[in-house]
């Protein structure tokens, strides 16, 4: 008999935990019900402007600035990925950074672009002794040829990200440029994951790697990368340009979504520059006063490779 | 700005619960039905979900997305990276696990039971009371299994739920984005309790694995 009360105390018990777990979970998991349908937007955004905090701030003083009672949702991928979901209609209003992918949805009439709000730069990382000699290459293009080269002798490993993110596509210009194709070559490694994982993996394994510069001197300052220089920037092939989009998808197609996105476009183009200059320089800088330069910018890397 | 691990937590718990919980009462259900079909029958559909215990969950949250984004057959629903949308996939994600488990014991057991409560001078309707006690640990530890599965599984949560902060992050979609942005020391603060709550659901396992021998 005590055992059969043994038993029934533990089917008792875990019934209990469970639809106890269910019930808290239920309450206190931020069961955000209310309005949920009417007044909340999916954002899709490259990983970089999530993990250096910007995108966060610019929604803060967007509601603080606009009283709009709107929730964004953010979806934190990369360019590539921000993108499909962009055309899909899954997300309304994109962050990203990769013009050539971006030009191609634009022709497609999968996407509106909204404006070119900030540029920082890539710049080629690796180990402080160089052993490819990147920093003395004459430019972006040079250096890769170097490290292909010392690649190909067995003194350097490249780490890509391999996933269409912006700064993959950069990288796959940038070898169609060289005319060489590194696919395969066993110095040649995918990591298939974010800029951060790919970094901390190019930092253990001593190797070369491109990176937006925000990325990295944000896991810099972090202490957690300390194999890793910045050894090539050159503006020239390694600008780094961040646009937003509106998804022309029919599930965006309401006014309350248009009015979001323009009003937010207002201001990400007005106080969002502001915002960017006092907080942000360095990382991501703002567009404003450059116009012409990033626009520039832009068409020509949509052309590159 | 990272959310507090407590609020991760208790939505990992309701998305997985919610999901685990449809996810056994259909599989109870559909135990039940097929096992009056005859043994060929349920062979053949016990052999089908024991190949789709295998399925990986990225998959599954590929077909959810393929179902649920706006372009989608269930794209009107509205409900692509919300919870239920989590609920949605990780109950097909928890069905085979619970379906595959219980199956076999319910099918031997409504067998043997209805024999023995007649052989013993029983009556037809203390048939049913008899076989829920006796099959009552089978179902506990299948719901535990359905659980542990959707609580530890990630493709669907990413895909279909998209790891919104505040809304739709759960455990594991937490790791994978903090890991992504190179946030190390929370992701394992939340590997953690992940390990601990399906520790504690094997050991319950194993508890109850004991009173199903003694039985």
């Amino acid at each position: 008999m005590k055992q059969a009360l043994m038993y029934s105390l533990v089917i008792v018990a875990i019934i209990v935990a469970g639809v106890a777990g269910f019930f808290v979970g239920y309450y206190y998991g931020g069961h955000r019900e209310a309005g949920m349908q009417t007044n909340s937007i999916v954002v899709s955004t490259t990983t970089s402007l999530y993990q250096i905090g910007i995108l966060n701030s610019f929604f803060n003083e967007f509601r603080n600035l606009t009283k709009l009672n709107v929730q964004f949702n953010v979806l934190a991928k990369g360019s590539g990925e921000a993108l499909r979901l962009l055309s899909d209609g899954s997300a309304c209003i994109g962050f990203t950074h990769a013009p050539s992918l971006e030009l191609q949805y634009m022709n497609q009439g999968k996407i509106e672009r909204l404006a070119i709000f900030g540029y920082n730069e890539f710049i080629i990382v690796g180990p402080p002794d160089d052993p490819a000699n990147v920093s003395k290459a004459s430019d972006a293009v040079d250096a890769f040829k170097r490290i292909y080269e010392a690649g190909e002798k067995g003194l350097a490993k490249f780490v890509s990200r391999g996933d269409m993110s912006g700064t993959n596509v950069r990288e796959l210009q940038l070898w169609k440029l060289l005319k060489l194709n590194p696919e395969g070559r066993p110095w040649y490694l995918k990591s298939g994951q974010g800029m951060a994982q790919t970094l901390l993996m190019a930092d253990n394994l001593k190797a070369y790697t491109l990176t937006d510069v925000g990325s990295y001197l944000n896991l810099k300052s972090q202490g957690k990368l300390s194999n890793l220089a910045d050894l090539k920037r050159d503006f020239k092939y390694l600008i780094n340009v961040y646009a937003m989009y509106l998804s022309k998808a029919p599930s965006c197609d309401n006014q309350f979504t248009w009015y979001v996105a323009y009003k937010l476009r207002d201001y990400v183009m007005n106080q969002g520059q502001d915002l960017l200059n006092n907080k942000y320089k360095g990382l991501v800088n703002p567009a404003k006063g450059n116009e012409t330069m990033v626009e520039e910018a832009w068409r020509s890397l949509t052309k590159l490779g | 700005m990272v959310e507090s691990l407590l609020s991760v937590t208790m939505r990992s718990l309701y998305v997985s619960s919610a999901s685990s919980l449809i996810a056994f009462v259909v599989a109870i259900a559909l135990s039940f039905y097929i096992t009056r079909m005859g043994k060929r029958i349920v062979e053949m559909v016990t052999g089908i979900f024991e190949a789709l215990v295998g399925v990986p969950t990225t998959a599954i949250g590929l077909v959810v997305y393929m179902l649920l984004y706006p372009g989608g057959p269930l794209g009107p629903l509205r409900i692509l990276y919300t919870p239920y949308a989590i609920i949605f996939g990780e109950f097909f994600v928890a069905l085979p696990v619970a379906f595959t488990f219980m199956i076999r014991h319910v099918h031997s057991a409504r067998e043997y039971v209805r024999e023995l409560v007649l052989s013993l001078g029983g009556l037809e309707k203390q048939v049913a009371a008899f076989l829920l006690r006796e099959l009552t640990p089978v179902l506990l530890s299948s719901y535990l299994l359905a659980f542990s599965r959707a609580i530890g599984e990630l493709g669907v949560a990413l895909i279909a739920g998209g790891g919104i902060e505040g809304y739709t992050n759960v455990l594991t979609t937490a790791i994978a984005i903090q890991t992504s942005i190179g946030n190390y020391e929370y992701a394992i603060y939340l590997g953690l309790i992940l390990i601990l709550i399906t520790v504690a659901i094997v050991l319950s396992l194993k508890i109850l694995g004991e009173y199903i021998i003694w039985r």
